[in-house]
């Protein structure tokens, strides 16, 4: 590379770091990046404001993964699928966010890529504690299940909790767990 | 000491602990005793964790650590579960790691039982640059605009970066 190119670019590179620094104080940037450190899906050396109970929008997430910090779009299916209510995630809209939270969601093996980030990279963050210890990972999320059952087996169901000291759901719990796989197939 | 700095040294500190039982258990047991555990660290967290960097860049880092590793698998595994206290995942691809020519490996920390070495900055971000310029370009672009790192620029070209990457 010859002398006036290089030193040309360097120039170049310094004058797009000034810009990078309105960048890095967009509201669209700190926001995000407030609820994400909150919340423990980042961590960062930069003043940002803490904001655990942002809500964000997902075209300002996903600006700021773009154009300011791409960890940003790593951990962005993760933090959607566990704290949905933060975000306004619409199926249509954000067709291809909804569907890695839906793999996600699903636990599937394989997945979609995410803004160039590979579906294996996104899962990490969807299982991982958090600093929040509300959140749940997905394998720790409760799901709702209705069943008819014989009223013998409920007696029975409310006897054996009773017996433990826990709740039926607990009991139940503990009773599938602790089966033989092949009792209950 | 930053808050990286700190929450390391709280790592390093208990896992220290966890290899004096465990080299406590194997001579009680008359084993063979444990190896002094090695720890290299890459990429972001050796950024964050080194203060003078931390006050010239701005870092952000997801759970990860890289870390080239030396020691006993119940070591690691120890190492693993102390990290996913703290909302940590050791990278298991962190061997894939390309380190540059010229890098050198500053003492972080020592014990007894356990030694934690930390890769220049320099040399870190020349590993970015190269390797992850896309990822990485803002980060680049600071680090050469602030003038602290004097050979990043001839280093990132001798190793088939590109320059035009950070426009």
């Amino acid at each position: 590379m010859n002398t006036i190119n290089r030193e040309t670019l360097i120039k170049q590179i310094k004058d797009q770091a000034k810009l990078d620094v309105r960048k890095r104080r967009d509201r669209r940037f700190l926001e995000t990046m407030g609820f994400l450190v909150a919340k423990g899906f980042l961590k960062t050396n930069m003043r940002v404001p803490f904001l655990p109970s942002q809500k964000l929008r997902i075209k300002d997430a996903v600006w700021a993964g773009l154009n300011v910090e791409p960890r940003i779009l790593e951990v962005l299916p993760a933090a959607v699928l566990r704290l949905e209510k933060h975000f306004d995630l619409d199926p249509i809209e954000h067709r291809e966010l909804a569907q890695v939270v839906e793999q996600l969601r699903k636990r599937d093996e394989k997945g979609e890529d995410f803004c160039g980030v590979p579906f294996e990279k996104l899962r990490v963050w969807a299982e991982l504690p958090l600093r929040d210890k509300r959140v749940k990972a997905v394998t720790e999320k409760k799901v709702i299940k209705t069943f008819r059952l014989d009223p013998l087996a409920i007696e029975r169901l409310r006897k054996i909790a009773k017996e433990k000291g826990v709740c039926e759901t607990q009991a139940l719990e503990s009773l599938i767990l602790g089966a033989k796989l092949s009792i209950i197939i | 000491m930053s808050e990286a700095g700190r929450l390391l040294q709280e790592i390093f500190n208990e896992l220290s602990l966890k290899i004096a039982a465990l080299a406590h258990e194997r001579r009680r047991e008359g084993l063979l005793p444990i190896a002094k555990a090695k720890m290299q660290l890459l990429g972001q967290m050796s950024l964050l964790a080194n203060d003078k960097v931390s006050m010239i860049l701005s870092l952000t880092q997801t759970g990860d650590m890289d870390a080239l590793l030396s020691m006993d698998e119940a070591v690691k595994s120890e190492l693993k579960v102390i990290l996913r206290r703290q909302g940590l995942v050791y990278d298991e691809d962190s061997y894939l790691i390309w380190i540059p020519p010229q890098a050198k490996f500053e003492k972080l920390f020592e014990g007894d039982y356990l030694l934690v070495e930390s890769i220049d900055p320099e040399s870190a971000l020349v590993s970015k640059a190269v390797k992850a310029p896309e990822k990485n370009k803002l980060l680049i672009r600071q680090a050469i605009a602030s003038d602290e790192f004097p050979t990043l620029v001839d280093r990132i070209l001798e190793n088939g970066g590109r320059l035009e990457d950070f426009l």
